[in-house]
């Protein structure tokens, strides 16, 4: 019931929000974009936490789905920019592959976390819930 | 006659007063030849108890002959049960050197050795004269009396031998004494031997189970990379497919270009972990002690090259693959499948190692080769990525070895590198490496057009 409600208000936004996804696996990056774009959201992708960075600074983007293990910035750095920047205003989305969602999302203040390979379902689910709850 | 009588028993009476005056002196001198060996005793019990390397106990029992038996010098060997030679442990008096003629003598030759073999005391008095005693000329010279060899024994087994020689006879107290400090410092030497035995095998246990919990501690490193390295491209391929269930849930209109994006995106990422999953394979196959089997047929690098770099440039829109061939085509007799991995490892590791993106740049072109007479195919793979730590290089072709400026940043099982140096070499080929930190890698290899 919640769950349509919310969906017909972000139905009635004139301007879409704005995601950023943050992965270095180009295949799983294009991926979410297809799902969140078949959401209607507008989706920002990064391939590692500079280029991240670099986006969050310009625009503060409305969620962020972040991969902890990326290449040359961790995912821990862009989560604590993110907190520095807006605090606890962009909820964060956690995705990992090796099993330790859990710990790592507690430590990054992660309102939600999905453990790869994770259903559409549950990764459309944490988004609206964590976009519901802010 | 009188004086005669007189004279007879004064003299008796005179040796009734000598022989009392020596008995006294014989008894004095029998107090003081006990003190001396149970100062002996002392000295070696001491000298055994203490902690101390066994080399120095045996010395300070050398020591302790010398000093309470009045010899010229000591010396104690042991026995090594492996060679069956008597080691020389310790000197005390007039030689102290543990190197020379008599610092290893093997059990039957020498006076020592001879010891040893008969598990025999040999004593004598006489030394000048003894047909034991070879060194005739040394002993006169340096006035040598008496010889007392005695074997080590523990349980009828010689440990060592020990001996003395002194410039004046040893009584038969002194050699009781000597036997029974032979027997403590027969259980000196084997109590040693046991506890270093036991501190060998205590070494060697804790070695073998470091060694086991590095070789686990490989096997989970792996396994996690293994794991995380499979699941990523399965993310893509679940999720595009839930996405197209999505949709046809929904009855949408079917979009034919993006459904074949879709489709694209999943055969791209099912390469990527075929690739991967026939690289465990392979390195199972080495690490059971066998060469991969090769299926060889005659292929064109040129096209091979081109076909890799088109599906992984596919993935990445932050780099750019160049290829460049010198000729159209370069034909080689290889293994297809197991050639393209090699490329493929080759230009993904180029992407994977160059997070900011870049030019990446493929040449291939046909050499003549050291002793090949038909010439080599000749691909070079260059990036502008992280590059490899120069103390990195030498092991970069190792299983399970990733540099360190990549470890625990970006994930990787370790093996495709080797993997490559494998395949390329049951090729008859080479590979080789260049780097610079900072600056980008490039990959050498080359295989001959001949076989």
């Amino acid at each position: 019931m919640e769950k349509d409600q919310h969906q017909s208000l972000l139905g009635a936004r004139p301007t879409p929000e704005q995601i950023l996804v943050v992965d270095d696996d180009a295949h799983v990056l294009q991926m979410i974009q297809w799902v969140l774009q078949d959401e209607g959201f507008e989706v920002q992708t990064a391939a590692e936490g500079q280029e991240a960075l670099t986006l969050v600074r310009r625009h503060r983007p409305a969620l962020l789905i972040l991969d902890m293990g990326l290449p040359l910035l961790d995912g821990s750095h862009v989560a604590a920019e993110l907190h520095t920047l807006y605090g606890t205003a962009v909820p964060i989305v956690l995705i990992t592959a090796d099993g330790h969602a859990a710990q790592k999302g507690r430590q990054i203040g992660a309102s939600a976390f999905l453990h790869k390979p994770f259903e559409i379902a549950d990764l459309v689910q944490a988004v609206k819930r964590s976009l519901t709850s802010r | 006659m009188d004086d005669l009588e007189q004279s007879t028993a004064a003299l008796l009476e005179e040796l009734d007063v000598l022989r009392a005056r020596v008995a006294m002196l014989e008894q004095g001198e029998g107090l003081q030849e006990s003190q001396r060996i149970a100062a002996l005793s002392r000295d070696v019990g001491v000298a055994l108890v203490q902690d101390m390397p066994l080399q120095q106990s045996l010395q300070q029992c050398a020591q302790a002959f010398v000093h309470h038996l009045d010899a010229a010098f000591a010396r104690i060997w042991t026995l090594n049960i492996d060679t069956q030679v008597l080691e020389l442990q310790a000197s005390a008096g007039l030689y102290t050197h543990l190197d020379g003629a008599h610092s290893r003598v093997p059990v039957g030759s020498l006076k020592i050795g001879l010891i040893a073999a008969e598990r025999l005391p040999h004593l004598t008095n006489t030394v000048i004269g003894d047909p034991r005693v070879s060194e005739q000329e040394w002993a006169k010279r340096e006035g040598m009396v008496a010889f007392a060899g005695y074997p080590l024994l523990i349980e009828e087994k010689v440990v060592g031998v020990m001996a003395l020689f002194a410039r004046k006879p040893l009584t038969p107290t002194v050699l009781d004494a000597m036997a029974s400090v032979a027997n403590v410092i027969a259980l000196g030497i084997d109590h040693k031997r046991v506890e270093d035995e036991r501190e060998h095998l205590l070494l060697e246990e804790q070695q073998a189970r470091d060694q086991a919990e590095a070789a686990l501690q490989v096997r989970n490193i792996f396994l996690s990379a293994i794991s995380h390295d499979l699941k990523t491209p399965l993310t893509a391929i679940k999720g595009t497919v839930q996405i197209w269930q999505r949709r046809a849930m929904r009855a949408q209109a079917l979009d034919i270009s993006q459904l074949l994006k879709g489709l694209d995106l999943i055969e791209s990422a099912t390469r990527n972990m075929t690739v991967m999953i026939d690289d465990v394979l392979d390195l199972a196959q080495l690490q059971s002690g066998q060469q991969l089997e090769l299926s060889i047929s005659q292929l064109d690098v040129v096209a091979l090259v081109q076909q890799v770099a088109a599906a992984l440039q596919a993935t990445t829109t932050r780099h750019r693959i160049r290829v460049e061939a010198a000729v159209p085509h370069v034909l080689i007799p290889g293994d297809v499948v197991r050639l393209d991995r090699v490329m493929a490892n080759l230009l993904s590791n180029a992407i994977k190692y160059s997070p900011q993106g870049g030019t990446i740049t493929v040449t291939v072109s046909q050499e003549g080769c050291e002793d090949k007479s038909g010439g080599c195919a000749v691909v070079e793979v260059s990036d502008q990525g992280l590059g490899i730590p120069a103390a990195d290089l030498p092991h970069i072709f190792d299983q399970f070895r990733r540099a360190t400026n990549v470890t625990g940043r970006i994930l990787g099982m370790g093996i495709g590198l080797a993997n490559c140096l494998q395949i390329v070499r049951q090729h008859g080929g080479t590979i080789s490496v260049t780097s610079l930190e900072g600056s980008g890698t490039t990959f050498l290899v080359r295989l001959p057009c001949n076989g």
